[in-house]
């Protein structure tokens, strides 16, 4: 068996205005990927590839062992998604839509669909067309996860929540890795503070391309911020693990993705003083992918 | 495919209309009622039964399919462990089921009256007209699932409205048919049976095209 829930092999779509190419991601049993990206990067499109909603052009999708979109069928059993676009049936009761996806889900959880319930503080005899965004998101989050997935699909569901609705939508995907540990979620979102808060796996994309891809802790760990002092007649030294520098006079910031403690040597060499390093939120680390990426393309 | 997967897609769709049946179920019954009347009011009657299945037929495709699509809840349904095909066959047979019941309860209704009045002659050109209004929610359901242009669908219901004027004109045009379809015998000439046939024969091309159509798509959702 895997050790993967998600696996994209070069995965390409074409639109007319669009096009996602060469996506290559591998989304390991037991994690919570943060799939960020900025308006029309791909995401939305990426995980309709991996539900099956729609038919990639180019490259294999295989989703728990199951190649996609041909056998969609059998994933799905397995897959919850939540969507921003996604709407439940506005003129029905919450209650109603529990019972239609228990007739349709052996596994469903009534104990843990009243427990939800609970929590998230709904109540099933409303209907859906008078719930608020939040509480209609909070809806289609129950219904995924009372019945266990083992695999759940977020697309960008915290969107124009308010605070309140966020903290509690992130903490039962966070609670998702408590539940036996070999359920996967991932979650996109373009705001990378949700993101930083219950992720353990990253992915940026843009303009239809993976651009970086790997474990939060590492990203946050190997990227920092460097102050730089440089002498008159000095330069910063152009090291390809550089990202970004930006110089005023004889300051310098620097922002690094593979900092290490030998780089002091090589701003030694340079005549350059070293005067603070800092840590690098997502949010920087996103945008200093995203200004490198528009770069190499504008090359 | 899976019945105990398209059996609540199928009662879901029946659950959210079930209003909308019933208005027309019984606005269908009330003009087969006005029909026994007779005179001008007999006329009205006839004319508001044949609407009541023409209405059945653009309302059904129009609040199952096209309007489940706008409002998104499509996304929700095709996150369900259905493949595309099971998707659409569920609402085929929803629509088509809901459609029969009415369709067929105002159908034999007519019939009965037609029969039970020495006037047997008028059961053939109302069956022409009652399987061309038929074939007509095929076409609509049919375009509704497989073409996600709310243009095209539009250009569909108005095409498939047009199509029954040229069914009028065709059987105003059969030999003998004035005569006959007041007269106490039905008589199924070979005019009907062609005509039946032609309907019958333009169904078979809708449902292959739909099937042809749904089977081709690369994407399952509007947006």
């Amino acid at each position: 068996m895997t050790n993967l829930s998600v696996k994209l092999t070069h995965v390409g779509k074409d639109y007319p205005f669009f096009s996602l190419n060469d996506v290559s991601l591998d989304i390991p049993r037991g994690s919570i990927m943060g799939f960020i990206g900025r308006n029309g990067a791909g995401k939305s499109t990426t995980i309709r590839i991996i539900l099956g909603l729609l038919r990639q052009d180019r490259g294999e999708v295989e989703v728990l062992g199951h190649p996609m979109p041909t056998e969609q069928k059998a994933a799905k059993w397995d897959i919850g998604f939540v969507s921003e676009d996604m709407r439940l049936y506005a003129k029905a009761t919450l209650e109603w839509h529990m019972r239609f996806i228990k007739s349709i889900y052996g596994n469903w959880d009534e104990g843990h669909a009243r427990k939800l319930l609970k929590r998230l503080d709904l109540n099933v005899a409303q209907k859906i067309d008078g719930m608020s965004h939040g509480q209609r998101v909070k809806a289609a989050l129950l219904l995924a996860l009372a019945r266990h997935p083992r695999l759940l699909l977020l697309d960008e569901p915290t969107t124009g929540l308010d605070p309140v609705a966020r903290r509690e939508i992130l903490a039962e995907i966070e609670g998702v890795l408590f539940d036996g540990g070999e359920r996967s979620v991932l979650f996109s979102s373009h705001n990378t503070l949700d993101v930083e808060k219950i992720s353990n796996q990253v992915a940026f994309i843009d303009r239809g391309r993976i651009i970086q891809c790997g474990g939060k802790d590492a990203f946050l760990g190997q990227w920092r911020r460097l102050h730089l002092q440089v002498p008159a007649g000095k330069q910063v030294p152009a090291l390809a693990e550089f990202v970004d520098v930006k110089q005023d006079g004889q300051e310098a910031i620097v922002i690094t993705n593979a900092y290490r403690a030998d780089l002091q040597g090589a701003f030694d060499e340079a005549g350059v003083i070293l005067k603070a390093v800092e840590s690098v939120s997502l949010e920087e680390i996103f945008l200093a992918n995203v200004d490198r990426n528009t770069e190499r393309s504008a090359a | 495919m899976n019945r105990s997967l398209i059996v609540p897609l199928i009662l879901k769709d029946w659950y959210f209309q079930r209003a909308t049946l019933t208005i027309l179920l019984v606005g269908g019954i009330v003009s087969i009622g006005l029909t026994l009347l007779g005179g001008i009011l007999g006329v009205v009657g006839i004319f508001s039964t044949a609407m009541a299945t023409v209405v059945l037929g653009l309302v059904l495709p129009q609040m199952t399919v096209v309007n489940e699509r706008k409002q998104h809840n499509e996304t929700f349904m095709m996150s369900l462990p259905v493949t595309p095909l099971e998707y659409a066959a569920a609402k085929i047979l929803a629509n088509v089921s809901m459609f029969l019941v009415v369709w067929l309860a105002i159908f034999f209704a007519l019939a009965y009256e037609v029969l039970g009045s020495h006037h047997s002659g008028f059961l053939p050109p109302a069956t022409v007209g009652a399987f061309a209004i038929f074939v007509g929610f095929i076409t609509n359901l049919c375009f509704a699932i497989v073409v996600r242009s709310e243009k095209l669908w539009i250009l569909t219901m108005t095409m498939t409205n047009l199509a029954y004027g040229l069914v009028w004109v065709a059987l105003y045009r059969t030999p003998n048919l004035g005569k006959q379809a007041f007269g106490p015998v039905a008589v199924w000439s070979k005019d009907i049976l062609l005509l039946l046939g032609l309907e019958f024969l333009v169904l078979t091309i809708v449902l292959a095209l739909g099937a042809y159509g749904q089977a081709r798509k690369t994407s399952f959702l509007s947006t």
